[in-house]
């Protein structure tokens, strides 16, 4: 009853103009679009999310650059929050809605800096199997100290287990900013990856989460001209095996870009 | 976390869109923005409580501090290009202060935090998804 109540009542503020939909109130006319949209009952519906309203003096969205011959890059990956990645590029990127999630894949990519121990190279892995979900069983029934005898043996009745995979649920682009994207997982990011990923420095060893992507095709991530985002180790995307290494290489230098993600989460 | 918190969360463009951004002010409670809004009196009583447990209480501090965690909140929506976040903020203060402000028992983020408030007797009910539970026995 209390969420019915102050539903009716946003929506009379909203339609009384006394609140506006649209995220700027200190851009001239943008309160006014929305709620024109809102209240308009005449037929003319109108799509504020599909571009401006052709008959309408509205700016239109800013065309690609003349001569756009410089394709996308991306300059940094960031976790925004567990199940949350975002993406920004060197410029605007065009809209990302039937680019297949399946073109991104996130690696934990272990680089060996040595030459005695192994061979140097990048070792990419699974990251849900670092992952780990703490999974707790109920205690089995009939474990009493008392009465004796009959008694159990204590044990923990909790455990760690790698998470479901890590994959990228949807992408979709950033609202306001248009060289950003944003990335959903499938499982949020645990503790115990970060761990992996902030562990103390080890001169011959290193751990990165990096993302991985694959071009190509129709429905791929392009700038406004249509010039599309130059692959990134995709081999990763493409073996679609569990484990994958470049060796005899030094660390990381599959990455071209090398654009680790830090994990501050915890 | 409720979609509508996310950065770079879309504002509402429909109605639908509105009743869907307004189900995550249980969540909202939970903000660090907010933590210092939840009364320190604990309320005595069974779970969930109704409003009459509050009728008599003076609520004009809470009031006074809420706004203060609207106003970081509407700087994180800033800094965060949270459409939806920055909506929320913008309706919760329109109800909170003004002409159009409402008794304390009808707004419902002073609602949530009332009930964080109740909760921390209770084991284990302080948390969003008993605080959603307990608005909508509010009444």
């Amino acid at each position: 009853m209390l969420g019915l109540r102050f539903s009716r009542l946003v929506h009379a503020a909203i339609a009384s103009g006394a609140l506006y939909l649209g995220a700027c109130s200190d851009t001239p006319g943008d309160t006014e679009t929305d709620t024109d949209t809102e209240t308009d009952t005449g037929g003319h519906d109108t799509d504020t999310t599909s571009g401006p309203d052709p008959t309408t003096d509205a700016p239109p969205p800013p065309p690609p650059p003349p001569g756009d011959i410089t394709p996308p890059a991306l300059t940094a990956v960031t976790i925004i929050d567990p199940v949350t990645l975002q993406l920004s590029f060197t410029e605007a990127i065009a809209p990302v809605d039937t680019v297949n999630p399946k073109r991104f894949r996130l690696s934990l990519a272990r680089g060996y800096f040595g030459t005695y121990g192994g061979q140097p190279g990048t070792y990419l892995r699974e990251p849900h199997y670092y992952n780990l979900v703490e999974t707790c069983q109920p205690l089995p029934p009939g474990c009493y100290y008392e009465p004796i005898p009959s008694y159990c043996y204590y044990y923990s009745n909790c455990y760690y287990q790698p998470s479901p995979e890590l994959e990228v649920a949807d992408l979709f682009n950033h609202y306001a900013d248009p060289t950003q994207v944003i990335l959903s997982l499938t499982f949020p990011i645990q503790r115990s990856l970060c761990d992996v990923i902030n562990a103390p420095d080890d001169p011959l060893v290193d751990f990165v989460l990096h993302l991985h992507y694959a071009a190509g095709g129709l429905a791929q991530v392009t700038d406004l001209a249509g010039l599309p985002l130059a692959p990134l180790s995709d081999a990763w995307i493409k073996q679609d095996a569990v484990y994958y290494s470049y060796v005899n290489a030094a660390p990381f230098s599959n990455f071209n870009p090398f654009l680790p993600i830090p994990c501050g989460l915890f | 976390m409720h979609p509508a918190l996310h950065p770079g969360s879309p504002p509402p463009t429909d109605d639908e869109d509105v009743e869907i951004v307004l189900r995550a002010v249980p969540e909202l409670a939970f903000l660090p923005e907010l933590a210092d809004c939840v009364p320190a009196a604990t309320i005595v009583g069974a779970w969930p409580p109704s409003r009459e447990a509050f009728a008599a209480a003076d609520l004009d501090h809470l009031r006074a501090r809420v706004l203060r965690g609207l106003e970081a909140l509407g700087e994180r929506a800033e800094r965060e290009r949270s459409g939806g976040l920055g909506f929320l903020v913008r309706t919760l203060t329109y109800f909170l202060v003004g002409s159009a402000a409402l008794p304390a028992v009808e707004h419902p983020l002073l609602v949530a935090l009332l009930l964080r408030a109740a909760a921390r007797d209770h084991d284990g009910a302080d948390t969003a998804l008993e605080i959603a539970r307990a608005m909508d026995r509010w009444g």
